[in-house]
């Protein structure tokens, strides 16, 4: 019955059971002794998982024997190893018996202890053992299973070790707060980008950029493909009121298509303007001529555009307070301008102020031709223009 | 030695991972067992043997009822150190 099963036979099983190979198994069979014994050597305790824990025990000393002689020897105290098995062993081993309870004897089946006990009390019993019997019938009834009925059953019990299932971790949190940062760095970095253009935009317009601007001069704003004619020959401008900006270019180009800017050759220069000056710096003690504080960036295409109603104009206002404003590019901010009044309205120029125009235009265009710009042509023709008005 | 430390120093020696010494150890556990339980003694060189001891069924007195009870069959495992492992441990100190 107890026939010893070697390691090789253990090896061969695990082989066959897991499918390793041999030589993995033998290494492990191999192995689980010294680790074993490495353990017990250092902590006296090494705990196996599926098996149980080994432990090294202190045993007091005690008379034995000599197995050979027979002489009485006193063993010295001394370590020894236990194993104590797990529970789940325990119960792998006791599988087959693990549905098994005890029965309590019945009372039919009475041994010479009971019956001794049964006549110490006396008659009384008999009543009281009929109780005890209902008693174990209850008993019995509550575990129906008696030792040698089970015994003779088959229980088809299969050993399945119960595979840990591990949880998985968090793992879509990490995924999840990458996607959260990106987004968020996206947010936050559209957000100042545009928080920047908007810095950017208003320093252009209060601060005084060195750099000089694409725009055109005085107007901070344009409006492209508006329906704005400029009659070349005519003396009057008339500005639709729906135009609400229109670049200093424009007209320029505007200007540039009438026949009469075509026959003026540019760069020749007549001494007209000079005395057109003196004109008006006596226009500018007339009472109609006033002094404005802008506190708000304005370009003085704006400010043409607010005072005369006609943004063409601005050359004038430049004109006048050349003193102050030196790029015409630039913004105004806080600077007291003096507004020159017009002889004539702003829609209908008079020859006075159509020269004062042209006089403006003439110091942008020699603006432009010190800065190197190529928008200086286009001034030149449109002081032309206004000369000849 | 708890469980992690074994299987930490049997990967070590098989030169594995540790999930992968895990794996092989609850293999050879188990076949252990299964083996103990089939066959009744079952020996592991340098390390000992295992038996299964089968008590059978008998009468008991249980004192919690104060009854005598016939007790189920019970198997128990015994463990008996080989010599070479005896020997190595002599030296043994706490």
């Amino acid at each position: 019955m107890s026939e010893t099963v070697n390691t090789s036979e253990l090896i061969d099983r695990l082989v066959q059971q897991s499918g390793m190979k041999k030589k993995l198994a033998a290494e492990i069979l191999h192995a689980i002794p010294e680790i074993i014994e490495e353990g017990l050597m250092r902590d006296g305790e090494v705990r196996v998982k599926g098996l149980g824990t080994f432990r090294m025990k202190w045993t007091l000393s005690r008379p034995g024997r000599n197995p050979k002689t027979g002489e009485s020897v006193l063993i010295p105290p001394h370590y020894r190893i236990t194993f104590l098995p797990e529970q789940s062993l325990k119960d792998f081993i006791n599988r087959d018996n693990r549905l098994l309870s005890y029965r309590v004897v019945p009372a039919g089946s009475q041994k010479s202890e009971d019956k001794s006990r049964k006549t110490e009390d006396g008659s009384q019993k008999s009543e009281s053992g009929s109780q005890k019997t209902e008693e174990d019938i209850l008993f019995v009834d509550k575990l129906p299973e008696a030792p040698e009925e089970v015994t003779s059953e088959v229980i088809d019990y299969k050993y399945e070790p119960e595979e840990p299932v591990r949880k998985r971790r968090v793992h879509w949190i990490i995924p999840a707060a990458i996607v959260l940062i990106a987004a968020l760095s996206v947010v936050f970095y559209f957000r100042n980008f545009y928080q920047a253009e908007k810095t950017e935009v208003g320093s252009q317009k209060s601060e005084e950029s060195m750099q000089p601007a694409d725009t055109v001069p005085g107007s901070g704003f344009r409006v492209p493909g508006s329906g704005f004619q400029v009659p070349g020959s005519g003396g009057d401008l008339k500005i639709p009121t729906s135009v609400d900006a229109l670049s200093g270019t424009q007209a320029a180009i505007i200007a540039d298509t009438s026949p009469l800017a075509k026959n003026q050759e540019p760069g020749t220069w007549n001494p007209e303007p000079q005395l057109t000056t003196q004109n008006s710096n006596s226009r500018l003690k007339t009472q109609d001529s006033r002094l404005i504080t802008i506190s708000e960036g304005k370009h003085l295409f704006q400010l043409a555009r607010e005072e005369y109603g006609n943004p063409f104009l601005w050359v004038l206002i430049y004109k006048t307070n050349q003193d102050i404003i030196k790029d015409p590019d630039q913004a105004i901010i806080g600077k007291t301008v003096m507004i020159p009044a017009l002889e004539g309205t702003p829609k209908q120029l008079s020859q006075n102020d159509s020269l004062e125009v042209a006089e403006g235009y003439r110091l942008v265009y020699e603006f432009y031709k010190e800065k190197g710009d190529p928008r200086a042509e286009e001034f030149n023709k449109a002081y032309q223009r206004y000369l000849f008005q | 030695m708890n469980t992690r430390d074994f299987i930490s120093s049997l990967a070590k020696k098989l030169n594995v991972s540790q999930k992968e010494a895990e794996k092989l150890l609850d293999h050879s556990t188990r076949a252990i067992r299964e083996t103990v339980s089939e066959e009744n003694k079952l020996t592991i060189l340098h390390l000992g043997s295992f038996q299964v001891k089968k008590s059978p069924s008998k009468t008991a007195y249980i004192p919690a009822i104060e009854k005598k009870a016939i007790m189920p069959p019970k198997n128990s495992v015994h463990f008996q150190p080989a010599d070479t492992l005896k020997d190595k441990l002599k030296n043994y100190q706490p």
